[in-house]
Formats: C-alpha cells, sequence, structure tokens
C-alpha cells in the first residue's frame, strides 16, 4: 500500500516535470489534449494492437515515455513509425488516453525538429504539392477477357482510367497556389 | 431528404489513380439508384497521407476539400474510408486546436474558399444504408445471388474511431451485412471480422504489411468463405491487388481467394454488366464467384 503510494506519488511528480518541457507542452499542443496523462497502463492497447506481433512495439510503453517525460529518445527511435493507425487502441482505451494520437503527435514532432520522414512520405509530400494529389492516374492491370465457366483468364494488358470510360479528372487549376499554400502551413509547424 | 440525393463526389487519390473499378461500380449503382455524383473542380489530396508527420498540412488539405464542397452547398461522398474520416474529424480537431483553426481558415479564405465546416462527409456504407436504404436494394435486384457464403471486411477507418459515429457500431459493425442480406448471398461473421489488412504500414515497412494481410486472408480462406467484399480501396490493394505478393512474401502457395468491392457485388445483383463493374480489373481469382454465379 505505501509502496503503491509512493510510485503514484513519484509518477504524479514526474508528470508535472514532463509537463513542464518544452516538448511535452508541445506534444500536448498538437494532440489538443491531456488526454494521455489519464493512462494506467491497463495494457489493452497493445493486447489488440496489429504492429505489437511484430516489431517489438507496445504504444502502452510509449504512453508511459511520454508520461514520464522520455520524449527526445522516442523522436529519434523507429519504433514510433510501427504504428499502422488503425485506431484500435484509441476505441478501446478505458481511460480516452488515445495512444495513436500520443504516436501520431511524436511522429508530428519527429519530422518538425528533424524534417526526416521514412520511407514512403517524402514522395508523397513532393506529390502532393507537385500534383495537388498523392498519385496521377495510372496504366494497371485488366484482364483481356473475364473469367467464366470454363475458360481460365487469357493474358492481360495495361489500360488507363479514360479507356475505360471513366471521366478525365478535374484538378486543381492553380496548382502553384496550393502548392505554397501546403508550404506555408509546414512552416508553422517549425514556430 | 431531397438535397441529400446529391452529392459533391470524391473518389480520392487512390481509387481515382489506380482502384479504378471502384469508381467505374460506383457511378454505375449510385446512378441507377437515384442518387447524383457531381465531380467537383479543384478537389485535391484529402490531407490524410500526410497527417502522420504534419497534422497541419492534414487539416488544411482536408478543410480545403470541405470548403470547396460547401461553396456549392453540397456534402461529399468520398469512396475511401482514409478521406472519409479525415473530412469526418478535421472539424474537431481544429475545435481543440483554435489557433490552428484561425490560420487554416484565415489561409482559405485568402484563397477565395471560406471554411465554415457546415457541409459533412458521407461514408459510402452510410449513404446506402441510411440514405437510399434496405428496401430500395431489396427492390433493385433484378438477380438473387444465391451459393455464395462472404465475408465483410469494413476496413479500420470505416468503424474507428467510434466517437465519429461513422457506422452503427465500431466493435459490432452490421451495415455491411445487412446490405449484403437483400442479395441473397449468406454472409457469416467471423473472428477476424475487424482485423485490419496492415496496408497503414506498407509506407514504412511492406514485407510487414503484406504478413498482416496474409494472416487475414488465411483466416478467411481457411473459414471456408467463397469470397471477401470491402469498401476500403487500400484493403482492396492489399487483399486484392497484392495477393499474388501477399502468396509469394508469406510462403502460402495455397492462398487463393476472390475479394470483390460491395459496389460490384450489388451490381452484379442489378444486373449491370460484369465489364461495367469493373470485374475484369480485379487481380485475385474471382472467376471462382462468376463460375458460381453463372452455375446457378
Amino acid at each position: 500500500m505505501l509502496l503503491a503510494r509512493l510510485v503514484s506519488d513519484l509518477m504524479f511528480n514526474m508528470k508535472v516535470e514532463s509537463n513542464m518541457s518544452e516538448l511535452g507542452t508541445r506534444l500536448q499542443h498538437i494532440t489538443g489534449s491531456e488526454r494521455n496523462q489519464y493512462c494506467h497502463q491497463c495494457g489493452k492497447c497493445t493486447s489488440g494492437c496489429p504492429a505489437a506481433d511484430f516489431f517489438d512495439f507496445s504504444p502502452r510503453k510509449i504512453v508511459a515515455m511520454v508520461q514520464l517525460g522520455i520524449l527526445e529518445e522516442l523522436l529519434i527511435s523507429e519504433v514510433i513509425w510501427h504504428c499502422a493507425q488503425c485506431l484500435l487502441c484509441k476505441e478501446r482505451c478505458p481511460r480516452d488516453a488515445a495512444p495513436s494520437d500520443v504516436i501520431q503527435a511524436l511522429q508530428n514532432l519527429a519530422y518538425s525538429s528533424s524534417q526526416f520522414v521514412p520511407g514512403g512520405y517524402p514522395a508523397l509530400l513532393s506529390s502532393v504539392i507537385e500534383t495537388g494529389v498523392v498519385q496521377t492516374p495510372k496504366r494497371v492491370r485488366v484482364w483481356k477477357e473475364l473469367p467464366t465457366k470454363d475458360a481460365p483468364r487469357r493474358g492481360f494488358e495495361f489500360r488507363e482510367r479514360l479507356s475505360l470510360g471513366l471521366p478525365k479528372l478535374k484538378k486543381p487549376q492553380n496548382i502553384q497556389k496550393l502548392a505554397k499554400a501546403i508550404q506555408e502551413v509546414l512552416k508553422w509547424q517549425k514556430e | 431528404m431531397a438535397e441529400r440525393m446529391k452529392f459533391a463526389f470524391y473518389p480520392g487519390c487512390t481509387v481515382e489513380s489506380e482502384q479504378y473499378a471502384y469508381e467505374m461500380s460506383a457511378r454505375e449503382v449510385f446512378q441507377k439508384m437515384g442518387i447524383q455524383l457531381v465531380d467537383v473542380a479543384d478537389f485535391s489530396c484529402c490531407g490524410y497521407p500526410l497527417k502522420s508527420f504534419s497534422l497541419p498540412a492534414w487539416s488544411y488539405l482536408s478543410a480545403r476539400n470541405l470548403a470547396l464542397a460547401e461553396k456549392i452547398g453540397l456534402d461529399i461522398l468520398p469512396l475511401c474510408n482514409g478521406c472519409n474520416l479525415s473530412f469526418r474529424e478535421v472539424g474537431s480537431y481544429l475545435e481543440a486546436n483554435p489557433d490552428l483553426k484561425k490560420k487554416v481558415k484565415a489561409l482559405l479564405s485568402s484563397e477565395d474558399l471560406p471554411f465554415h465546416g457546415n457541409v459533412r462527409s458521407w461514408h459510402i456504407l452510410e449513404v446506402l444504408h441510411n440514405v437510399v436504404g434496405l428496401e430500395k436494394i431489396r427492390s433493385v435486384v433484378k438477380r438473387s445471388i444465391r451459393g455464395l457464403k462472404l465475408a465483410t471486411h469494413y476496413g479500420c477507418h470505416a468503424l474507428r474511431p467510434g466517437d465519429m459515429e461513422i457506422l452503427d457500431d465500431p466493435e459490432d459493425p452490421h451495415y455491411l451485412e445487412a446490405l449484403i442480406a437483400p442479395l441473397g448471398a449468406k454472409v457469416e461473421e467471423y473472428p477476424e471480422r475487424l482485423d485490419c489488412c496492415g496496408q497503414g504500414l506498407a509506407i514504412t515497412t511492406g514485407k510487414t504489411a503484406l504478413t498482416i494481410s496474409g494472416a487475414k486472408l488465411r483466416a478467411v480462406q481457411d473459414r471456408g468463405f467463397d469470397a471477401i467484399i470491402t469498401v476500403c480501396p487500400f484493403c482492396m490493394k492489399m487483399l486484392d491487388s497484392k495477393q499474388n505478393a501477399i502468396r509469394v512474401a508469406t510462403q502460402q502457395k495455397d492462398l487463393n481467394l476472390p475479394v470483390l468491392y460491395y459496389t460490384q457485388l450489388l451490381g452484379l445483383a442489378m444486373g449491370i454488366s460484369a465489364e461495367k463493374l469493373g470485374l475484369n480489373l480485379n487481380l485475385s481469382p474471382i472467376g471462382e464467384v462468376l463460375k458460381k454465379l453463372e452455375g446457378k
């Protein structure tokens, strides 16, 4: 009983301390709430997490580290990029601590402090800035004949949207204006 | 209700640039249901793909598209779970971040796109279930799809977060099951029904994404289902388009499961031709499904 009280006092003091750190404040600002402080480590988040089966990845531990103010270590770790954002942890959290929001805020902080994002993210951003969309129409594989009862599918060809009878896309006319706006928005993040 | 029968149509980047079958089948069935889909000039990315590293960029892009819909006074109908969630969430995110809200609104106003948040986004299942209605669906079925046992796959962002109230119940949804029943097929619940397809990890770690999808396909196939029916283009991309890659990456040579969009299944039941529904774009073995239909 006494030990539990001691641990809880210690956690509380550390929480206050983490609240005062600049990164902690920014993280709370990004999530727009103090809910991550409500976590009582029940572990429902990690037990349902699809990524936890494949990586040393635990939303519960990440939230604990955030509560204890261990942020720098998380920001440079690839572990924060192992979340699929399936939102199961957010749904099942009995304390409304939203681990997936905390992880997303950490990813945002990692980007604004180092401008680093892994995998295919930089290409997505360039594409949105250059075209307004993450991907322009591709030619896709189309089977020449529909499979029937007896004949298996024979061969395929590559077709694009217009040849499939879909209308031409009306994409942002003034792409420079959109690009400028996105660059402006990205600047806010660093402020 | 009348004004709800017309929507600003938002296929979303993935659908309009590669998942053409979804757009083709959706345009076909909605037109025949009397729902008008309006193509909007200037729609851009919904912002979701940038959300992981820039919530401000996400919220700007999401609000920008809503502002375009606001301008023509129409609610948005996206085909993609991610796009719909983007549009559903941005209002409350900006409410919780008043500084950002002020900046986003000011930037949009400077582009002659005032954003008030007075139009909303509808999930395709909400439109089919709550606007079109099951009675109407029942009335347009010309060819009952019997003899198939189907598994549903909603996709995470059709269900969660539950406080967005996208569908009926985030932990026990029934819209898709309810929409399949009038077509005559048998639809059964299964333990892995709400499991993620893994696509969210594709951008950082492709192999894991394929492994998660492989586990889902394995479970459905082993439970004796004839096909998976989905409404999410990203899940379709994993379960259908990448089924061959999954077969190789996870060393499951016997994986062979048809995957269809709900709009394709509905279209078949409405008597629309397979070509018009883009069924020759599905890369999973949907011949097995068509075979059973022909065999009746």
